[in-house]
């Protein structure tokens, strides 16, 4: 009998959740009384201070994958694991050097306000668009997934019915709250994740007389890997494997919509990079205690564990938890892993908030008033659409999350995610605020080719190619980072060379603005 | 100078909207151009920095098994010590580019607004 078979565990779980949930619908409850313009609705009227968006953007970030499935991967395959934090954390530079004021200043609600901004704006708004629901859907429908296959686990509700009820409460924040909702949620989440961590790193550490790096010590003498588990090469097999993941962080990030949404929040352009400040320190923090945790889980459930953690070692960390408050059947292990499955429960609801929102700027703002109504309508109709636009993508995600089943493959859908955004809309996105010459040709053949090369290079790796261990993938990489953000940029330059040269007068605007923050929206909350 | 906009940071209320500098006007100025190189010169040399340490990171990860794996102390090795090093790096450039910005990106920012209104 599985350990989390007991019910009593089932109904603390639930319990637990029930309190965070009732205080995440208070807050929509209060935030709806504040979202009727489009202001509101989209960017919280740019009243959310910088440390308040530091710790949102980190709520945000901080997925599922990056709490339950940073561990364990520490737990199944030791370093490796890390260096998918450290790769996390490092894409943060890349934010806050090339687009966070920069974004702030020049944008309104959408990734693609700034590039119809200089370009010829409908094609350009489209594209920027596509480049937003592609990946804003692959990240939404993998957190989906993972939240059915947990739901499951922890609180022993059927996979389709945890996933109807995901949805449910995602776009209660969403349609009623706003992003207003959604902020508060996101930062109720991280801190409730990093208190969780915190505990449980602390609980670890008083194990091993508060060394850290005995905790690693003990984990080589529970796998059979030995001393090379605190060595890299057990997760990433190929050397190229592990610099084109990276390499997919690095840049990944700085094509999340729903990441570079939330710098739209914040009055200005110094709040947005004291955002970053706040977001770098919580998840460093996060990933260097994350560490101990993975290392801890080897030490605590050693080989025997493997067994037991699932797919990818998601249930490492709840386990853990169940472990040091006194192990399966204590009042105390029960207790503990309650709260640690409802807080990766909150972690998943806060991300997936944010990835709705941002699917419905782009199918309101930008494809509904921009494109369709090329900017007729009124404020309100756009704040309905928005809200239509939301349930819509929501119901779409829940169908296919159903669909596609709790086995299917989440790591592709991840990896997906990252690589199509640092392809198809990083390269563009830059290129629009830095290069004069730059233009709508140079837009759309970029993301197209950076689009069409991730998810090409992606079905031909061996994460999806059919056949046993995919040996023979016509593509040798799990990701295809390394080869699809050179097309990107290439696809951008090749566009530009071929196509009409614009005018420079908008470049200009843009320019100025990105730079000093001359004529940016301004606050209104 | 009564038509002169007030200066983001002095307390009194901006009104771009009304007596706003032109952008031409911002790109033009002396100050812009030396706004936009400081944070380019910023961005290259600390960006560049981070980026040969993390790159330096992901291929010893890749390619350098054995010394990754090395132990400098009871527990800790070469790997975990520079996954230690990249993090604390990500502080430094976030820390260092805020102090960039406000002793140098900001002011100069407000100058070439500034300038650009007098003309």
């Amino acid at each position: 009998m599985s350990v989390l078979a007991a019910s009593t565990a089932h109904g603390l779980t639930l319990g637990v959740f029930a309190v965070i949930l009732a205080l995440t619908l208070l807050i929509t409850r209060w935030a709806a009384k504040r979202t009727r313009s489009a202001d509101q609705f989209w960017a919280a009227g740019r009243g959310i201070s910088g440390a308040q968006n530091g710790l949102a953007i980190a709520g945000d970030y901080m997925s599922a994958a990056a709490f339950l499935g940073t561990v364990g991967l520490i737990y199944l395959f030791g370093f490796d694991g890390f260096v998918t934090g450290v790769a996390a954390l490092a894409s943060f530079v890349t934010v806050l050097l090339l687009l966070a004021e920069r974004m702030r200043n020049a944008g309104r609600f959408t990734m693609a306000d700034v590039l119809a901004f200089r370009l010829n704006a409908r094609p350009a708004r489209t594209a920027a668009a596509i480049g937003t629901l592609c990946v804003v859907g692959f990240y939404l429908i993998a957190q989906m997934i993972a939240a059915g296959a947990l739901f499951e686990a922890l609180a022993g509700i059927t996979f389709p019915i945890a996933v109807v009820a995901t949805g449910v409460f995602m776009l209660a924040y969403v349609i009623f709250g706003g992003m207003l909702a959604t902020t508060w949620v996101q930062i109720i989440k991280a801190v409730l994740l990093m208190s969780g961590v915190i505990v449980l790193t602390v609980l670890v550490l008083n194990r091993v007389s508060w060394n850290p790096f005995a905790v690693m010590d003990q984990a080589t003498k529970h796998t059979k890997d030995g001393d090379s588990f605190l060595a890299p090469g057990l997760f990433f097999k190929k050397p190229l494997d592990t610099v084109s993941f990276g390499l997919a962080f690095l840049l990944g990030t700085a094509g999340l919509p729903h990441i570079l949404m939330r710098f739209f929040t914040v009055p200005d352009a110094k709040a947005a990079r004291t955002s970053v400040g706040w977001a770098v320190g919580i998840i460093g923090c996060f990933y260097l205690l994350v560490s101990i945790v993975g290392f801890g889980a080897r030490d605590i459930l050693g080989q025997a564990g493997e067994k037991t953690v699932g797919d990818g070692g998601n249930l490492a960390a709840p386990f853990v938890a169940q472990s040091l408050g006194g192990g399966a059947g204590t009042f105390g292990g029960d207790v503990f892993l309650a709260i640690i499955s409802a807080i990766a429960f909150a972690t998943i609801l806060a991300v997936v908030a944010g990835l709705v929102i941002a699917a419905s700027g782009a199918v309101a703002h930008d494809i509904w008033t921009n494109v369709v109504r090329r900017g007729e309508g009124d404020e309100r109709e756009e704040v309905r659409i928005g809200r239509i636009a939301a349930g819509t993508v929501a119901i779409v995600a829940m169908v296919l999350a159903i669909l596609a089943g709790k086995g299917f493959n989440i790591q592709f859908l991840v990896s997906l995610t990252f690589a199509v955004a640092a392809s198809a809309n990083f390269p563009s996105l830059l290129l629009a605020l830095t290069w004069p010459r730059f233009n709508t040709t140079g837009a759309l053949v970029g993301v197209g080719t950076g689009l069409i090369v991730a998810i090409g290079l992606i079905i031909l790796s061996p994460t999806v190619w059919p056949g046993p261990d995919s040996e023979g993938s016509p593509f040798p990489l799990t990701n295809p980072a390394i080869v699809s953000i050179p097309v990107g940029f290439i696809g951008c330059w090749v566009g530009t060379m071929l196509g009409a040269r614009e005018p420079r007068e908008r470049f200009t605007e843009l320019h100025a603005r990105a730079e000093t923050g001359l004529g940016a929206e301004r606050a209104t909350a | 100078m009564p038509t002169h906009p007030t200066r983001a940071g002095e307390g009194e209320r901006i009104e771009h909207e009304e007596r706003a500098p032109q952008a031409g006007d911002v790109v033009d100025a002396e100050a812009f151009d030396r706004l936009v190189r400081a944070r380019r010169r910023f961005t290259i040399v600390v960006g560049g920095l981070f980026l040969a340490l993390f790159l330096t990171f992901l291929a010893l990860a890749g390619w350098a098994h054995d010394f990754m794996g090395e132990r400098i102390a009871s527990g800790l090795t070469v790997g975990y010590a520079l996954a230690v090093v990249c993090i604390v790096a990500v502080w430094v450039v976030a820390w260092a580019y805020g102090r960039a910005a406000t002793r140098s990106f900001d002011p100069l920012s407000d100058e070439a607004i500034d300038e650009a209104s007098r003309s």
